[in-house]
């Protein structure tokens, strides 16, 4: 029930027949999560606080910094140098007691992500970067639940609602149906790099609540299976019809195991956790005795054998097989004939097995020998 | 028939709308694209024809509207 103050707050929703007391009261049981707190959450925050959604989670890990202000309209001057996540809440809370504000200060990652997000009954993609992207849509889509989508680049904005399921039972898109790969880092520039008009994501964040206000009330019709495309410049608005792809579906983990041991930021090619080695770093690394396991996967009878390097051996094609035998709790130095295997082998593992302590042989045993000889005449 | 470029791939073709001499199937139009204008091949993009996402190589009309679509980041 409303009490006698919400009521009055609501006034203009309770006029509404499409809203009324009914969808008022579906607001407040509603939870919905935003995930980044900067030119999409903010005015998603707002207007869901507004709207009296009754629980708001928000994911943020960043602080406020001065170039946020030309369109992250949450913050102010004061706030800078504080937490986005815990200074939205203060100022959600003030806009509106009858919400309850939860805070999720930290990096969303797939070791947190279908924790946090189950909480919540829809989820509000709020992110810079691909590899979140991938990340919360996958979460979502394993959790069965509804992804409001919004992305801007400069002028440019796109809407639209995956993984929803309508009252068929026949479920929308997902983010991997409409983009199965993340385009390569260097050919997709963020915000900070080539600049973004304050406003825009000012109107996505919007569009992107007013798809959230209608999935927990239940007005048809949502931007489901329909991406929605803003141009600021020419004040366009298109929309494309989008479709769900079994496959595209099936290339994301299955299951919440999965997902633990899917590397995001290696999928998007932007930061592998793994490093690269030259012959002469590891020379030191062996001549200071540092703790190491050198994994060879060359094939079994590949030549030349090197006595220094000689550890554990698993051809590439065998390595999915043999994960067990590869050290996590030291660097492990992967290692073939010209480091092309070797980069490959690092991919598997880290992407399916969730690895992080790789190190690629620069040049494999082609260098490793190079150097040997050189020092030897 | 007529082009459409979002985002990155306006600022390399340097146009949101193009109008070309009709072509077969869409394969045959991307393939014209990134001849014309070669910055197209490292970027990732989906294709609509007439408003609608198309997965696999697509016949064409005429008339038919081809959207070049890439990902925005964002946020």
């Amino acid at each position: 029930m409303l009490s006698k103050d919400e009521i009055a707050r609501y006034n203009r929703h309770l006029l509404l027949p499409e809203i009324g007391m009914e969808g008022q009261q579906k607001l407040k049981q509603a939870k919905v999560l935003v995930i980044g707190a900067g030119g999409l959450g903010s005015p998603a925050l707002n207007y869901l606080c507004a709207a009296g959604v009754g629980k708001i989670g928000i994911v943020d890990f960043d602080v406020v910094d001065i170039s946020n202000l030309q369109r992250q309209i949450l913050y102010n001057i004061n706030d800078i140098g504080k937490s986005k996540a815990e200074t939205a809440a203060e100022k959600l809370r003030n806009q509106n007691p009858f919400v309850d504000v939860i805070v999720h200060a930290v990096k969303l990652s797939n070791q947190n992500a279908l924790e946090i997000i189950n909480e919540y009954d829809i989820a509000i993609d709020g992110t810079d970067n691909f590899s979140t992207r991938y990340l919360v849509n996958d979460a979502c889509v394993i959790l069965n639940k509804p992804l409001v989508y919004g992305s801007v680049y400069r002028f440019e904005g796109q809407v639209t609602v995956f993984n929803h399921t309508d009252k068929n039972g026949i479920k929308s898109p997902t983010y991997r149906c409409l983009f199965p790969k993340p385009p390569a880092p260097e050919t997709a520039p963020n915000c900070s790099q080539i600049g973004v008009l304050g406003i825009l994501p000012g109107i996505i964040g919007s569009l992107q609540v007013c798809e959230t206000i209608k999935l927990i009330t239940g007005i048809e019709k949502i931007l489901s299976g329909h991406l929605l495309l803003f141009n600021a410049l020419n004040m366009t608005f298109d929309t494309l019809q989008i479709f769900r792809d079994e496959d595209a579906v099936k290339t994301a983990p299955h299951n919440c195991e999965e997902f633990l041991k899917f590397n995001y930021d290696f999928f998007c090619g932007s930061v592998s956790t793994s490093k690269t080695i030259t012959a002469t770093e590891l020379k030191n690394w062996i001549n200071e005795k540092q703790p190491l396991q050198l994994l060879d996967v060359r094939e079994k009878d590949e030549q030349p054998e090197i006595e220094a390097l000689n550890d554990i051996h698993i051809p590439l094609a065998a390595i999915k097989a043999h994960t067990g035998m590869i050290a996590r709790d030291k660097k492990v130095i992967v290692f073939c004939q010209s480091g092309i295997r070797s980069k490959i082998a690092i991919g598997i593992l880290e992407n399916n097995f969730g690895f992080n302590n790789l190190y690629n042989l620069e040049g494999g045993v082609m260098e490793w020998m190079q150097l040997t000889e050189f020092q030897k005449t | 028939m007529m082009l459409k470029f979002f985002g990155q791939l306006a600022e390399i073709t340097g146009k949101t709308e193009l109008s070309i001499s009709p072509e077969e199937n869409t394969e045959a139009v991307i393939n014209k694209m990134k001849q014309q204008f070669p910055k197209l091949k490292e970027q990732t993009f989906q294709i609509a024809v007439n408003r609608i996402i198309a997965k696999d190589n697509q016949q064409l009309e005429p008339d038919s509207e081809i959207a070049f679509l890439p990902p925005f980041a964002g946020g």
